[in-house]
C-alpha cells in the first residue's frame, strides 16, 4: 500500500505512520494442568500522527486504528486534531540516520507458532513434579507463559522508513509451599528477549528455595538498617525516578532536581541510559520516532552528566535528540502502537561493582536482603515510597539468618543513592513491576527505613 | 442491507458453527473500544482518538480452554481459527462439566445524560482548556497542571453455543486533575479524579474554579506535609483507601479461579466471620454510574450484585462459567476481559463497603494518636497470603482526638483479615471512586470501589 499517496490524498504534508503488527502464542497453567492454549492472538494497529503548522505554532494530532481500510479516516482525523492543537512549541519528524545494529529477537520464537510455550510448559511442568515429594513441598498454583513477536514500520514524510523485528517471551508462575497449616508463597514476573535468558534450569532452582525458605518467614522489627536490593527492586526503584529526573522535558517543565555536572549520588554510582544493549528489553536500533537509539551517560561516579531527550524536548532546547521517544510498553507490548511518544530511559544500566553478593551481605551487621516486594511503585517526582516486603532475608552479622514476609521498606530514591555502600559485581537485565527494563546488579543501600510489628 | 452489528453477529455465528458439535462449549465475543484523550499541561497537549476492534474465539474441551483472537473481521480467517481451537488436543485431570446457562437475548446501549459522541472535539478541547486554566495561575509555587481526560465506547457482541446472542454498548467518562507544587527541591503533586459509566456530564457538571482551587490547595499542603510516622496506629481510611481495601485486599481472594488454584487465604472461610459484625462488602456491576458497571459479563451472564460479606460473614466468591461448575454455585457475572487480545479472568467490578452510622468526628474523637489516610494512590493484592500493600497519596496525623498535622504519602501493610476484624466504626457517608484494575500486573480493567470512612484499630502504616 502506498502510504504516502494516503497523506497527500488527506493534504497532510508532514506526518509519520507507525504500524505494528503482533503475534502471541500462549499457556496458563492451573497447578499442573494446562488451563488454556492461546494462540494465535493477533493483532495490527496503525497510528498515524499529522503537523500543522501556522506562523510559529505547531500542532500534532493522533489517531489510531486496527484496519488498514480505515487508515484514510484514521489520516483525515490525525489532520484535524492537529489543527486543534497549534502551540508555541518546535516539532519536525526526524529524517534518516543510520542506526547501529542490536540483538532483539530470538530465532527460536520468531517461528511464531505454539510450539516454543507449550515445550517449554512441558519442561517447567516436569521440572516442577520432581519437587513435590520434596519437604516443604512445592506446587504451583498457576502460570503463563507466552511469546510475542512484534514487526515495527515507522515511515514519515522525511522520507524516513525504518523497520524491525523484535520477540519478547513472559513467564509467571506462582509456586505455593505447604508444611502442616503454614503456607507461603513466591510469585515472579519475568520478561526477556529469549527463551534461553529464562528457561526452568537457570531459573526454577531458585524460585524454588525461595518459595522453600518462606514458609519460615517472620515480619521485621521498626527500625533503620542496610537494606540491599536485588536487580529487579532495583529497576523499580530507580527507572522511575533517575530516569523521571534525568529527562529534557522535566528540566524544561521545572520539574527536575538534577543539575549537570551536580552530586546526586554516591561515588560509586554509575548509570547509563543504553539503548544498544543487545537483548535488554528496550534496545532497538531506533526509537519510536525514528531517532537513532545511543548510549548516554547519565550519572558518573555520582555526578550527573547528561539529560535524555526525546526529538520535541531536543528540538525545543537547542540539543540532540539521544533516542528517546518512545510509547509506553509494560503490560500492554501488543496495543503500544496507540500510545503517545514521551520521553522516557531505554535501558537503565548501572555498572556493576567489586563485590560479590556474599561479599556484600558478609559486610552487613544488621540489615536485609530483598527479593521481591509487593509492587515498589515509587512517587515519580518525589521519589518517595513505602512498600510491602513480600520475599527477603534479615542479615545478623554477615549472614541470611531469617526470612522475612510483611512489613514495609520505605524510603526517597534520590536520597538513597547518596548512600551507597555498595554494588555487586554482576549485571542482570532485568524486568520490574514498575519498570520495564533495567540492567542491574545488586545495590546495598544504608540507613533504610523498615517498617514491621 | 444489513447493519453493522447485524454483520458481526452474522461472522460470530459463522464462526461459532465451524465448531459446533466438536467442543462441549464455545463462545464468540467481537470487541471495539474507541475513545478520545486528551491531556494537557504547561508545555504539552496531546489528542488522540485510539480504537481498535477484534474478535476473540474460545472453546472448551475436556475440561480445558482453547483460544484464538484476530483482527481479521473475515470468514476465512475465523474459520481457520474455529478449525484450529477444534483440531488442538489438550486434556486436563480436572474434568469439570460446564453447566448449563439460560441462553439470553439482549441488545442494550448503556444510557448516559450526554453522548460523548455528541459532543464536538474544539468544545471538549476547550473545556480541558478552561480547567487547565483554572487551575494554573492559583499559585506561583504550582509549577505545572495536568489534566487528563478520556471517553470510551466500549462495544461487545457476544454468541454462545448455548443459544446466547447479545449486544451491550458501555460509555465511560473521566476528566482528572494533577497540579504539581515546588519549593525549593520538594515537588508534590494530588490529584482529583472523576468519572463513571457516564457521559459528557462528567464534565459539564464540574464546577472548574471549585475542583481547582480544592486539588491546587490540596497539592501546596503536600508541601507542608510532614513524613508520617512508622509503625502500628489507630487508623482511619477515608473512602477511597476502603474502597481500595475491599477491592485490592480483600476482593482478589475472593475471585473463584484464585480458589480453583488453591490459592486463595479465603478458601474454607465461605460462612464463617471473617470481618467485625460493622462490616459488610458488596461487589455489583449493576451499580448505577459505577465505573466498573456493565450490561453483561463476558461471558454472557447479566450483571448482578453480589453481597460478598454480610455483618462480618464471608457469604461468596466472585465466579465465572468455569469456578462455578466446579464450586457447584451461581456465577456473578464476574468474567471479564481487558481486550479480544486477552484472556478471560474472573474479576471484580464496583467493590465497596457498605455505610454505617457514624460521623467522621466521630471516628476520630477516641483516637489519641493515629492517621488518617486519604486518596487511595495504589494497591496490590496478595491472594495466598492475605497481606495489605494499599498506599495513600496523603494522610493526616491524629492527635488527642483533631486531624492535625497533614502528611506525605502512607502505606498500609499487615493482614487483611487482621484489619478487616479491628473495625470498630463505620461512616455513614458512601461515596465511589473510578480506578483501573490489573490481574497481577496485567489484564487492565475498569472498575469502580469505594465505602465510607472506616476506622480500624490497629495497622501498621508508614511514609516515603
Amino acid at each position: 500500500m502506498n502510504h504516502a499517496g494516503l497523506f497527500k490524498r488527506a493534504g497532510v504534508e508532514e506526518y509519520d505512520l507507525y504500524t505494528l503488527k503482533a503475534a502471541v502464542n500462549e499457556v496458563q497453567l492451573r497447578g499442573f494442568d494446562v488451563e488454556i492454549v492461546r494462540g494465535p492472538v493477533e493483532s495490527i494497529g496503525y497510528t498515524c500522527r499529522a503537523l500543522s503548522r501556522r506562523g510559529k505554532l505547531t500542532g500534532l494530532g493522533r489517531s489510531s486504528c486496527s484496519n488498514s481500510a480505515k487508515l484514510e479516516e484514521c489520516i483525515k482525523s490525525a489532520n484535524y486534531l492537529s489543527h486543534l492543537n497549534l502551540l508555541e512549541t518546535k516539532y519536525e519528524f526526524p529524517s534518516a540516520k543510520r542506526d547501529k545494529h542490536v540483538k532483539i529477537a530470538d530465532s527460536q520464537i520468531l517461528k511464531g507458532d505454539a510450539q516454543a510455550v507449550q515445550t517449554y510448559a512441558k519442561r517447567l511442568l516436569s521440572a516442577l513434579k520432581a519437587e513435590t515429594k520434596s519437604k516443604p513441598t512445592v506446587k504451583p498454583t498457576f502460570g503463563k507463559i507466552r511469546t510475542y513477536v512484534l514487526e515495527t514500520l515507522l515511515e514519515n514524510s522525511s522520507g524516513l522508513e525504518k523497520r524491525k523485528t523484535e520477540t519478547y517471551f513472559y513467564i509467571e508462575l506462582a509456586l505455593k509451599v505447604s508444611s502442616g497449616t503454614k503456607l507461603a508463597e513466591f510469585w515472579p514476573r519475568k520478561f526477556s528477549r529469549t527463551i534461553e535468558a529464562i528457561t526452568p534450569d537457570r531459573v526454577l532452582p531458585k524460585w524454588i528455595r525461595l518459595a522453600k525458605d518462606m514458609i519460615k518467614a517472620k515480619m521485621p522489627a521498626t527500625r533503620k538498617m542496610t537494606v540491599i536490593f536485588n536487580p529487579q527492586s532495583v529497576c523499580d526503584l530507580l527507572v522511575p525516578t533517575v530516569g523521571f529526573h534525568a529527562l529534557g522535558e522535566m528540566k524544561f517543565k521545572k520539574q527536575s532536581v538534577f543539575k549537570e555536572q551536580d552530586v546526586v549520588a554516591s561515588e560509586n554510582l554509575t548509570i547509563h541510559d543504553d539503548g544498544l544493549h543487545d537483548y535488554a528489553l528496550v534496545s532497538s536500533p531506533f526509537d519510536d520516532e525514528g531517532n537513532s537509539q545511543e548510549v548516554t551517560k547519565l550519572i558518573e561516579k555520582g555526578v550527573f552528566k547528561n539529560y535524555l531527550y526525546d526529538q520535541k524536548y531536543a528540538l525545543n532546547m537547542n540539543e540532540k535528540p539521544t533516542g528517546n521517544g518512545l510509547k509506553a510498553t509494560g503490560a500492554n507490548i501488543m496495543n503500544k502502537h496507540g500510545a503517545a511518544v514521551v520521553g522516557s530511559p531505554t535501558n537503565l544500566s548501572i555498572r556493576p561493582g567489586r563485590l560479590s553478593l556474599e561479599k556484600m551481605v558478609s559486610e552487613v551487621k544488621n540489615g536485609i536482603l530483598m527479593e521481591q516486594f509487593s509492587w515498589l511503585n515509587p512517587d515519580r517526582m518525589a521519589t518517595s515510597f513505602s512498600s510491602e516486603i513480600r520475599n527477603a532475608y534479615l542479615i545478623k552479622n554477615g549472614e541470611c539468618t531469617q526470612v522475612l514476609k510483611g512489613g514495609m521498606v520505605s524510603g526517597k530514591a534520590l536520597d538513597m543513592i547518596k548512600n551507597i555502600s555498595g554494588i555487586s559485581n554482576q549485571q542482570f537485565i532485568e524486568s520490574g513491576a514498575t519498570a520495564f527494563s533495567c540492567i542491574a546488579p545488586y545495590i546495598r543501600f544504608e540507613n533504610v527505613q523498615v517498617v514491621g510489628k | 442491507m444489513a447493519t453493522e452489528s447485524e454483520v458481526v453477529f452474522d461472522l460470530l455465528e459463522f464462526a461459532g458453527k465451524q465448531m459446533e458439535g466438536k467442543v462441549e462449549y464455545w463462545d464468540a465475543l467481537f470487541d471495539r473500544q474507541s475513545s478520545c484523550s486528551i491531556s494537557k499541561d504547561n508545555v504539552d497537549e496531546r489528542i488522540a482518538l485510539p480504537e481498535l476492534a477484534g474478535i476473540q474465539l474460545r472453546s472448551f474441551k475436556n475440561g480445558g480452554w482453547r483460544s484464538a483472537s484476530t483482527y481479521r473481521l473475515e470468514k476465512t480467517r475465523l474459520k481457520e481459527l474455529a478449525l484450529k481451537l477444534v483440531r488442538l488436543r489438550q486434556e486436563t485431570k480436572n474434568r469439570v462439566k460446564l453447566h448449563e446457562q439460560k441462553p439470553s437475548k439482549l441488545d442494550v446501549v448503556m444510557r448516559v445524560e450526554k453522548s460523548p459522541g455528541d459532543i464536538s472535539l474544539e468544545s471538549k478541547v476547550d473545556n480541558v482548556r478552561s480547567l487547565h486554566k483554572a487551575a494554573a495561575d492559583l499559585d506561583k509555587r504550582i509549577i505545572n497542571v495536568l489534566i487528563q481526560y478520556g471517553d470510551s465506547q466500549v462495544e461487545r457482541i457476544y454468541v454462545n453455543s448455548e443459544g446466547s446472542s447479545m449486544r451491550q454498548v458501555v460509555t465511560r467518562t473521566r476528566l482528572a486533575m494533577m497540579p504539581v507544587a515546588r519549593e525549593n527541591d520538594k515537588i508534590r503533586v494530588d490529584f482529583e479524579s472523576l468519572g463513571g459509566t457516564n457521559g459528557y456530564e462528567v464534565v459539564e457538571k464540574c464546577n472548574f474554579d471549585v475542583v481547582a482551587r480544592k486539588t491546587v490547595e490540596s497539592s501546596l499542603e503536600l508541601l507542608k506535609a510532614e513524613t508520617p510516622p512508622s509503625g502500628e496506629f489507630p487508623v482511619i481510611v477515608d473512602s477511597h483507601m476502603a474502597g481500595m481495601i475491599a477491592h485490592e485486599s480483600f476482593g482478589h481472594g475472593l475471585e473463584a479461579d484464585q480458589v480453583m488454584r488453591k490459592r486463595s487465604y479465603l478458601a474454607g472461610l465461605l460462612g464463617k466471620q471473617v470481618a467485625s459484625e460493622l462490616t459488610t462488602i458488596i461487589d455489583s456491576s449493576k451499580l448505577s454510574e459505577g465505573y466498573g458497571s456493565y450490561v453483561f459479563d463476558d461471558e454472557g451472564i447479566p450483571a448482578k450484585e453480589n453481597v460478598l460479606v454480610r455483618n462480618g460473614v464471608l457469604e461468596r466468591f466472585l465466579t465465572d462459567r468455569y469456578s462455578a461448575s466446579a464450586l457447584k454455585c451461581e456465577t456473578t457475572a464476574s468474567s471479564r476481559i481487558e481486550s479480544y487480545l486477552t484472556k478471560h479472568f474472573v474479576r471484580m467490578s464496583n467493590t465497596y463497603f457498605a455505610a454505617g452510622d457514624m460521623t467522621l468526628e466521630e471516628l476520630v474523637e477516641p483516637i489519641k494518636k493515629g492517621v488518617i489516610l486519604v486518596k487511595a494512590s495504589f494497591g496490590m493484592e496478595d491472594p495466598l497470603a492475605g497481606g495489605i500493600q494499599c498506599t495513600s497519596s496523603k494522610g493526616y496525623l491524629i492527635e488527642h482526638g483533631k486531624a492535625t498535622t497533614p502528611l506525605t504519602e502512607i502505606s498500609l501493610s499487615g493482614n487483611v483479615l487482621e484489619v478487616l476484624r479491628s473495625i470498630d466504626g463505620v461512616g455513614k457517608t458512601l461515596k465511589f471512586g473510578v480506578g483501573t484494575c490489573g490481574k497481577g500486573s496485567e489484564d487492565f480493567v475498569p472498575v469502580g470501589d469505594g465505602g465510607p470512612y472506616l476506622r480500624i484499630q490497629k495497622a501498621i502504616v508508614s511514609g516515603g
